[in-house]
């Protein structure tokens, strides 16, 4: 209390009597007089600040006679001396050599004095799509970056992966948070991307894969700022693979024919015997051909329903797989508040995303609340809080996986189904579908229909999260200060999923999850700054410390057998003892780290860091880690004759170190406790084996670069290269079951990885009124396995089963696929073996290598056009080489959806008619006569040259086989983002009476122009064991287009 | 104010003073709260045997045995499985009996693991069962790591033991098992097999070393002599039906049948056409017990007087065939019961071997190869529920001939004991069976390859097994597999 009465006075004492004050109010422009909203205004010498408004407006409370700092990220920082009257402030675009940039625990610092690889993105170049993902704002934009793992039809965020790495630290406003699904894009001011060690070093362990800093917005200055944004954007189905409507749905040509029988067949259903019916209980397109021919459907054989006992042709399907999937509309409002003085910074947000899947009843609805507040309590002490919280509730979000709806229509499917007529999936007091058990059994085999799982087997998922932080920060005098913070993040997810007891084809089941993850991390900082040498040499040294603690908890509980009572989902009505699982996984960590920079002349800057590790989840006796960073930037123009063609030439290089430990509880095991066996628990060793002396690891980093900015700042170029070696960190050792475990995590081996990243940009046409900006991007990525562990050389990082394997080897890059392949002789044919009925089979080389995960170059461009009051940008990003597996491409062949399974051959039969009439598909090759001495297929050259059943060929048994035919290049090029905007002129909102309205049109996902498999878009896999390398049962990409209007009042 | 200052500095100072710890105690944040750190040989017995479904009805094998074969997606019985992974079974269920031993070998650990049996009782079960899964997995693979094995990091390339080596383990095994057997103590906890009746471990152990000991009869006759003669005598073999030791289940979804669970939402296989015609053309009433007719079409071709054996439909092994309700399946009491047992050693598969043994001219009795053949024939029969009579009248009808006639019935005896019938009929040559027509490479495997990741990361001496065993794959013939 006393303290706090302290406070207020000293409050008191410093607004109304200290200080004599002025208001300096203006507009910030840039060169073409377009405003620039959210630039920072800061009176020189004190941490009063605002920010401009929509239109570039500000005003600010300072004392007399002092001068304000006006900045924008991307132009260059101006002092201005305030003279009481209204200024209009031009600033012009940088050049580099005075831009700003957040860096390490934002701060803000001269970008030219870094000396590693630094780029930012400002929000208005975020939300210019109103993506509402972090990720797919950020694609294409920044070199090195690429975005990965959410298909456009889930509810899902995508991953940033920076050098090749998605584990990325993202931290808001000084908050460590979990995820990028978290940051509410419309709040976001600026993003800077840390990608090397000696950028991110401060961040201790968590930093070692890069560190993506977000800024959010600020309040402006003077009146209070009031801002809506609404958008409506339309979610629709963009691409579906190509399919055959030439043949139905079965196994065989021919259809069945109904035999009457009267012992267990009703006496009404005797004028039936005789008539044909096709394999309900095939999920696969190899049936008759659709050729009107009248058959009893799927349908038909309800008694009660309409089409009971009726006849209809069997013809393609009037109404196609596209129908199934609807226009899904996502609605987003912000509402924003903000006010500042010189004594306090106020923004609030509050934004309502609905969101619809294009699955029908799928739906995501999300409100994030957020408060930023910056409050001067005496000139020296100040005092900061930042809360956002977000409440998720989302129903049935799509899921990607074998046995979803994707897998259903790609890969087990008949193609003459009508979309029309499965809508229902009850009749006649029974569950139907097409893929009935047979005319007798109208039980599903394997599919229910389409809506079933949609209306009947609901998945809730809600989020409740919250992250924030207060702190103060204590000025002793212009070279010292403190700051202390004290940071939480908190999220909590409750899930339910259940299987309908309505079903006659799955046991019913209710499970329930509930999971929740909190950190903690107290902050303290002093730092110092001062000059030297008269002022040719600064200094500024910070040491701080930090205590994380983390935890996460787990409970989840699922039935086992069957639910007891109809239509009733808890695990109460489970019929079998419920299966529970639980657990929490903690972690404490503590760092304290020195750093600091000194500056000669502007033209040589000099960083250093030093910093102690020690995390619980290393081996008690040796817990802490001790690393360093070294940077250096050289400013070799300022060496050079002032000149307009190398206006700035900097050179950097940086040599680094980052703290990697072991995951949670390796260092001893504990038995597994396992569901109940017969009444009896039960009880397992552990696979994985512990490891008493697991300690921490260092990565080491080397990078080095150069900005350049050509022809009077015109054109910029930065370019860097890094290597890295990552040595005796703790990583996971596969070992031979005959060993008694599994694997076990020790310190060991050595990966190293290199690469380059160069970003472009610059005018191409800078008119009066039309300006087209354009930025390339473009970066390459190695990795190479030196050494896993003695005698160890192989590590499966994902498989689909032993067939296709994405592994680390050791002497190859990192990421190689090894599988079942196909085989060629030296001349470069196909190796066939023959089989019986005149049939082949594509030979097989196992454990074959097929190519790497890695593409060999990512990048983007980025297209900026400007006339009057219009913008219009693109963003556009690629990937050449790299792999993918596809799942589902196996089993399209297999099923005969596939549009090359169908149609005519090279003699111009149909490819489906029997061999010996002229159809089958033409293969051509040499036939294995022998095994050599690795196993592998050889040929003694005897010709194939023959025409086989295309059943046969495209069967699982045959190329289905062959893994490495599903194995595609992840090469594409992608139109991602394009917005119009248009900014109403200060007439037409004057005569509205609001500050500022813009309206734009845009669009998300707008094309994939080129890729190996058009229906699959290798920027949306999913994850499978960590790594984005197969699709399995994809569902359809697809692309959104909207409109956005934007009111400030 | 001060306060803020004070407090500066103290971070400050702090700070320094971390800066000198070169470790900091988290006490016990380390460790996972998810399980215990001290076991309860109780719980490692039930996990260890809840792997005992995984042999008793192991797909795999019973197709390659054709007597059933796959609907619209042929896999095992076109043979494409070209590598099977043996390390489950070390890391899962041996580790856990490893784990009872060793607690049981200490005297302190062992005193504390007494509120879980006798503890000679608890090793001798664990041991037994030990030997059982070996035996499984030496006869499908071979040569395997054991004298080498378990040693985790410390040994990450075992050395790879032969089978005949194996096997004298495992007779060594056995017999130090039955020998410390007390039948006078109590029984392990948590054993849900033989719900710690040790006299049924006696009969289990001696019936193992039997099926041991003619499995290496062709190859060291002098072992298995000796070896089958003892279990002979110990008078513990199961020789009825009342004895036949079984697997039981547990009702619940997790504790249940694995062809209930094959079934429940799937229909992937059906009666093998070798099955059916054997049994059809033998006129065999086993098969009204094996098989059930099948349900939507007929493709009647009957044999038996009256016509009672049209509907039962056998499909084409290996082939696709998509269109299951065309063909019989499994009795409906094996697929859709979920306690319906699984056989673990039957009276009908020992007096098979006694029979044997007594064409060997070995000590088993004095009973006849012939009737011991006719004797296995009606356990056989009366275990699947056949009337007396009919089990005379098809005795009558087959009378012994020879070994083929005992290998014959032991492979329908076996019906859907995979591993067991595989062995034998590898072992026996007999009866003949015509590869799958569909299958790209038409040899019915005779053993299992290892996977990939031996070659990759036990390079030395998977090199040495090959060299001493024979090629890595499905047709290199096992050390008891002389033909």
């Amino acid at each position: 209390m006393m303290n706090y009465k302290i406070i207020l006075l000293t409050f008191l004492t410093n607004t109304i009597f200290v200080f004599s004050q002025t208001t300096i109010s203006g507009i910030v422009q840039d060169d073409q007089g377009i405003p620039l909203p959210g630039a920072s205004i800061v009176e020189e010498g004190t941490s009063n600040g605002t920010t401009t408004d929509f239109d570039g407006n500000f005003s600010l409370e300072v004392e007399s006679n002092s001068s304000i700092s006006v900045g924008y990220v991307g132009y260059q920082t101006i002092i201005v001396e305030s003279d009481g009257d209204f200024t209009q402030i031009i600033l012009e675009e940088s050049n580099a050599l005075d831009e700003v940039v957040v860096t390490s625990f934002g701060l803000s610092r001269e970008k030219k004095s870094l000396g590693y690889s630094q780029q930012s993105v400002g929000g208005d170049q975020l939300v210019k799509a109103r993506e509402t993902d972090i990720g797919n704002a950020l694609a294409g934009k920044i070199a090195g970056v690429q975005i990965v793992g959410n298909n456009s039809s889930t509810f899902g965020a995508s991953q940033i992966r920076l050098r090749g790495s998605d584990d990325v630290l993202y931290v808001v406003d000084g908050v460590r948070i979990y995820t990028p699904g978290d940051i509410n894009t419309d709040n976001v001011a600026d993003i800077s991307v840390l990608k090397g060690a000696s950028a991110t070093a401060l961040y201790g362990p968590e930093g070692r894969n890069g560190v993506i800093i977000i800024t959010s917005k600020k309040g402006a200055s003077g009146k209070a700022n009031f801002e809506i944004d609404q958008s409506i954007a339309i979610n629709q189905l963009a691409e579906l693979p190509p399919y055959q409507n030439e043949y139905g749905g079965g196994y065989s040509q021919s259809f069945n024919t109904f035999n009457y029988d009267p012992s267990v067949d009703p006496a009404s259903w005797a004028s039936f015997d005789g008539q044909p019916y096709p394999d309900f209980y095939a999920d696969e397109s190899w049936g008759p051909r659709l050729d009107g021919t009248p058959v009893r459907h799927w349908d038909s054989w309800t008694p009660g329903t309409p089409e009971f006992g009726n006849l209809r042709p069997w013809v393609p399907s009037p109404n196609d797989i596209d129908t199934f999937y609807e226009d899904a509309i996502t609605s987003n409002t912000t509402l924003a508040f903000s006010k500042a003085d010189k004594d306090y910074n106020i923004r609030s947000a509050i934004s309502y995303i609905d969101q619809q899947g294009i699955i029908p009843n799928s739906k995501n609805k999300t409100i994030r609340f957020n408060l930023n507040l910056n409050y001067n309590i005496t000139d020296k002490l100040s005092f900061v809080t930042n809360l956002n919280i977000e409440d998720r509730e989302m129903l049935n979000n799509p899921d990607q996986n074998y046995g979803n709806l994707g897998s259903n229509f790609n890969q087990w499917w008949q193609r003459q189904l009508d979309f029309d007529r499965l809508k229902e999936y009850e009749a006649g007091g029974q569950i139907i579908s097409w893929n009935s058990r047979g005319p007798r059994d109208g039980r599903p085999l394997y599919w229910d229909m389409p809506l079933f799982g949609s209306y009947e087997n609901y998945k809730n998922f809600n989020k409740n999260s919250s992250y924030g932080k207060i702190g103060i920060n204590y000025k002793f005098n212009e070279k010292f200060n403190a700051n202390v913070e004290v940071r939480k993040t908190f999220h909590s997810y409750v899930q339910d999923d259940r299987g309908t007891t309505k079903s006659t084809l799955d046991p019913a089941f209710f499970s329930e999850y509930h999971s929740r993850n909190e950190r903690t991390d107290f902050f303290g900082l002093v730092s110092y700054n001062d000059r030297f040498l008269n002022d040719d040499l600064t200094l500024n040294a910070r040491l701080g410390a930090e205590k994380i603690e983390e935890t996460y908890r787990l409970l989840s509980s699922s039935t086992n057998g069957d639910l007891t009572i109809p239509d009733f989902y808890n695990l109460s009505g489970s019929k079998d003892p419920v299966s529970s699982n639980n657990s929490a996984i903690r972690q404490k960590r503590d760092g304290i780290f020195l750093t600091a920079t000194a500056g000669y002349k502007g033209l040589v800057y000099l960083d250093g860091s030093y910093r102690y590790d020690w995390n619980s989840t290393a081996n008690p006796d040796a817990n802490r880690i001790e690393t360093t960073a070294i940077s250096t930037s050289f400013l070799a123009h300022e060496l050079l004759p002032k000149n307009q063609i190398l206006t700035f030439f900097k050179i950097r290089a940086g040599i680094s170190e980052a703290p990697i430990f072991p995951d949670p509880y390796k260092t001893t095991s504990v038995y597994g406790v396992g569901d109940l066996y017969q009444g009896s628990g039960t009880l397992a060793v552990g696979s994985q084996q512990e490891n008493a002396n697991l300690t921490g690891g260092i990565r080491s980093e080397f990078e080095v670069g150069t900005e350049l900015q050509l022809f009077s700042s015109k054109i910029g170029l930065d370019i860097s290269y890094f290597t890295r070696a990552d040595k005796n960190i703790p990583v996971l050792v596969p070992l031979d079951g005959s060993t008694g475990y599994s694997s076990i995590i020790v310190n060991s081996g050595k990966q190293t990885t290199e690469g380059f990243e160069i970003a472009l940009d610059g005018d191409v046409i800078d008119g009066e009124n039309f300006k087209w900006r354009l930025g390339v991007n473009y970066a390459t990525l190695s990795r190479f396995v030196d050494e896993l562990y003695t005698g160890i050389d192989t590590r499966n990082l994902s498989t689909y089963t032993s067939n296709m394997k994405l592994q680390e080897r050791v002497g190859e890059e990192w990421g190689a696929f090894y599988g079942r392949g196909f085989t060629y002789d030296a001349n470069g044919n196909m190796l066939f073996k023959a089989s019986s009925g005149g049939n082949y089979y594509y030979s097989r080389t196992p454990n074959k290598y097929l190519g790497n995960l890695l593409p060999d170059f990512t990048g983007g461009i980025t297209s900026n056009m400007s006339y009057k009051s219009f913008d219009l940008t693109l963003g556009f990003d690629f990937q050449k080489g790299g792999k993918y597996y596809s799942r589902t491409e196996r089993y399209y062949d297999h099923s005969g959806l596939a549009l090359y399974t169908a149609g005519l051959n090279d003699k111009d039969n149909p490819l489906r008619d029997p061999v010996s009439l002229g159809g089958g598909v033409h293969i051509q090759g040499v036939l294995e006569t022998g095994l050599d001495a690795n196993g592998d297929p050889i040929s003694d050259g005897t010709v194939v040259d023959a025409y086989v059943d295309p059943q046969n060929l495209y069967g699982l048994g045959n190329l289905g086989n062959i893994y490495e035919n599903n194995l595609h290049d992840a090469s594409y090029i992608k139109l991602r983002t394009v917005r119009f905007n248009y900014r109403f002129d200060k007439n037409i909102t004057d005569s509205l009476n609001i500050e500022g309205m813009s309206l734009s049109v845009f669009a998300n996902n707008l094309w994939l122009i080129d890729a190996d498999l058009k229906w699959v878009d290798p920027s949306e896999l999913e994850k499978r064991n960590g790594y984005n390398w197969a699709e399995n049962g994809t569902l359809p990409r697809t692309r959104s287009i909207g409109a956005n209007l934007k009111l400030t009042f | 104010m001060k306060k803020i200052i004070r407090k500066t500095f103290i971070f400050v100072f702090a700070t320094i003073l971390l800066s000198a710890c070169e470790t900091i105690d988290y006490g016990d944040t380390n460790v996972d709260p998810s399980g215990p750190s001290a076991a309860v040989t109780s719980q490692l017995l039930t996990w260890a045997q809840s792997y005992m479904p995984s042999i008793l009805v192991e797909e795999q094998s019973i197709l390659y045995m054709q007597h059933i074969t796959q609907g619209q997606y042929p896999g095992s019985s076109r043979y494409e499985t070209l590598t099977n992974n043996y390390s489950s079974w070390y890391t899962d269920p041996i580790q856990n009996l490893n784990k009872i031993i060793e607690i049981n070998s200490d005297a302190d650990s062992a005193a504390e693991a007494l509120a879980f049996g006798d503890t000679n009782n608890q090793l001798a079960v664990a041991k037994l069962i030990r030997a059982y899964m070996l035996q499984y997995m030496t006869d499908k693979w071979g040569a395997l790591p054991w004298t080498d094995a378990f040693q985790g990091i410390d040994n990450p390339q075992p050395r790879f033991d032969s089978q005949e080596s194996i096997y004298n383990y495992m007779f060594t095994e056995v017999d130090g098992a039955l020998s410390i057997i007390n039948v006078n103590g109590s029984g392990p906890v948590g054993d849900i097999m033989f719900k710690g009746d040790m006299n049924k471990w006696i009969s289990f152990g001696n019936t193992l070393k039997l099926t041991m000991a003619i499995r290496i009869s062709h190859k060291d006759q002098a072992t298995a002599q000796s070896k089958l003669e003892q279990a002979y005598s110990s008078g513990t073999l199961p020789t009825t039906n009342s004895k036949n030791l079984l697997f039981n289940y547990g009702s619940d979804d997790l504790s249940d049948s694995p062809w209930e669970d094959n079934f429940q939402t799937r229909e992937d296989y059906i009666m093998s056409n070798t099955m059916i015609e054997n049994l059809r053309s033998n006129l065999d009433p086993r098969l009204f017990e094996y098989a059930a007719p099948a349900r939507d079409s007929i493709f009647g071709d009957p044999i038996f007087p009256g016509n009672i054996d049209d509907g039962y439909v056998g499909a084409p092994n290996g082939k696709v065939n998509g269109n299951v309700p065309y063909f019989s399946f499994i009795t409906s009491d094996i697929i859709y019961d979920p306690v319906y047992p699984s056989p673990i050693y039957t009276a009908a598969q020992v007096w098979f071997t006694l029979a044997e043994a007594a064409i060997n001219g070995w000590n088993v009795g004095g009973v006849s190869a012939a009737d011991y053949y006719a004797g296995g024939i009606e356990a056989s029969m009366e275990f699947w529920g056949v009337d007396g009579q009919e089990a005379q009248d098809y005795i009558d009808a087959h009378p012994y001939t020879g070994i083929d006639d005992i290998a014959y019935e032991k492979w329908v005896a076996l019906y859907l004991n995979g591993p067991e019938t595989w062995a034998e009929w590898r072992r026996l040559d007999a009866p003949s069976l015509t590869p799958s027509i569909y299958a790209s490479d038409q040899r019915i495997p005779v053993r299992a390859a290892y996977d990939a990741s031996v070659e990759d990361n036990n390079s030395t001496n998977y090199a040495d097994v090959i060299s001493s065993q024979g090629p890595d794959n499905l047709h290199t013939k096992l050390w008891w597999d002389v033909n």
